[in-house]
């Protein structure tokens, strides 16, 4: 499930596709899958076509006006999407059996096709900056063109990628997994820096805000994005849970088993931009690195 | 007495589950969270609040209002300033 924000309409992904009234929630308009299929990937909203795209478990991607909900193309994936899409020029998504596709986010034409790894049921992760498209999957790591998918490094460090999250700048792309948060150079893949994290962690996301990673294991932490170095902590009031979103400098998430949301205030003064994992920032232009 | 000896046990275990997590998490010198609020460099809390039983997951942030989802399939916006509750819509959602 994932939901996003644009022109005062909240939209969001469960059964069915929904667009609400930001000022009160009321239903404006709703879209099932013609398969009746639910969806658990975040949709993602484009600003020139006035579209939403929708990625629904077995595959199927709908591309609807965001005015009325009408259905305006359906793609089909080889297998279920194993991550949430990506808007860029193109729209990319990876399928569970490691294929990566581009397509064009007009007609829903197929830009190119790149099987990361012949494999099947995985999860992945996509992230984008000026000049490179990576895709974690498995225990890879790709950096593509993102205009012909062409490879232009593949890092295999020792990270299961599995229902990792990956993060970018213009030096460095960031991956977390169960077990550890990575630094990798993105002209190359060398490894820049390794943060081990003391345990196991399935519900781990980073964000990247001023001069740090952030991030939300069992508790809040701070690194260096330069060098992975400790910066600081903070406790939750429980086991910190989904993404961290951060506005103002102010940092909001949730806690597993219903322990609500907090607004954590960040140290210092930054008002630039944050890349937040959270989709609704494409819409608003922030979602790409400063 | 069954119960004094089984209240020592688990103390014990806290304990010692405590000095594994100090042990094992982020170096305990700058582990800085009880430094308080009074120092720039120090993330503190403006709010926390609990209204759903259920795990909320994203959240989406425009114009001072905050929309969170639960894995329930509802809805949550609320103000990001006091965290109050301005509605709340649920979705069906089913989970194969």
């Amino acid at each position: 499930m994932g939901a996003g924000i644009v022109r005062n309409r909240v939209f969001l992904l469960s059964d069915k596709v929904y667009l609400l009234d930001m000022e009160n929630g009321t239903e404006i308009w709703s879209y099932s899958s013609p398969f009746k299929n639910a969806g658990r990937t975040s949709p993602v909203y484009d600003d020139q076509l006035n579209r939403l795209f929708v990625v629904f478990d077995k595959g199927i991607i709908a591309a609807l006006d965001f005015n009325n909900g009408s259905e305006i193309w359906l793609k089909s994936l080889s297998e279920s999407p194993g991550c949430s899409p990506l808007l860029s020029k193109y729209f990319y998504v990876i399928a569970k059996d490691g294929k990566l596709y581009a397509f064009d986010k007009q007609n829903g034409n197929s830009i190119w096709v790149k099987t990361l790894e012949e494999s099947s049921f995985s999860a992945g992760s996509l992230a984008i900056n000026k000049k490179y498209l990576f895709a974690g999957y498995k225990k890879s790591i790709n950096c593509l063109n993102p205009e012909n998918g062409n490879l232009i490094w593949k890092s295999l460090p020792d990270v299961y990628m599995e229902g990792t999250f990956g993060a970018v700048d213009d030096s460095r792309f960031y991956s977390i997994s169960s077990d550890k948060i990575i630094a990798l150079d993105i002209n190359n893949g060398s490894i820049l820096w390794v943060f081990n994290l003391p345990t196991s962690n399935l519900t781990t996301t980073l964000t990247l805000h001023a001069d740090n990673v952030l991030v939300n294991g069992f508790k809040i932490f701070a690194l260096k994005r330069t060098t992975g170095q400790f910066v600081w902590s903070k406790n939750g009031y429980a086991a910190p849970y989904g993404p961290i979103t951060v506005s103002n400098n102010i940092a909001y998430f949730g806690y597993l088993d219903g322990a609500g949301l907090s607004a954590l205030k960040l140290p210092g003064n930054y008002t630039g931009k944050t890349w937040n994992f959270y989709r609704s920032d494409l819409a608003n232009s922030s979602y790409l690195p400063e | 007495m069954k119960n004094r000896l089984l209240n020592i046990v688990i103390s014990i275990s806290f304990l010692l589950l405590a000095g594994c997590e100090s042990d094992n998490f982020l170096p305990y010198e700058l582990d800085n969270e009880n430094l308080g609020r009074s120092s720039p460099d120090i993330p503190y809390y403006l709010w926390t609040e609990s209204f759903t039983e259920n795990n909320l997951g994203y959240a989406a942030i425009v114009g001072g209002k905050l929309v969170a989802l639960s894995w329930d399939g509802s809805a949550y916006c609320m103000r990001t300033s006091n965290a109050s509750l301005l509605w709340k819509q649920t979705t069906p959602v089913s989970y194969d």
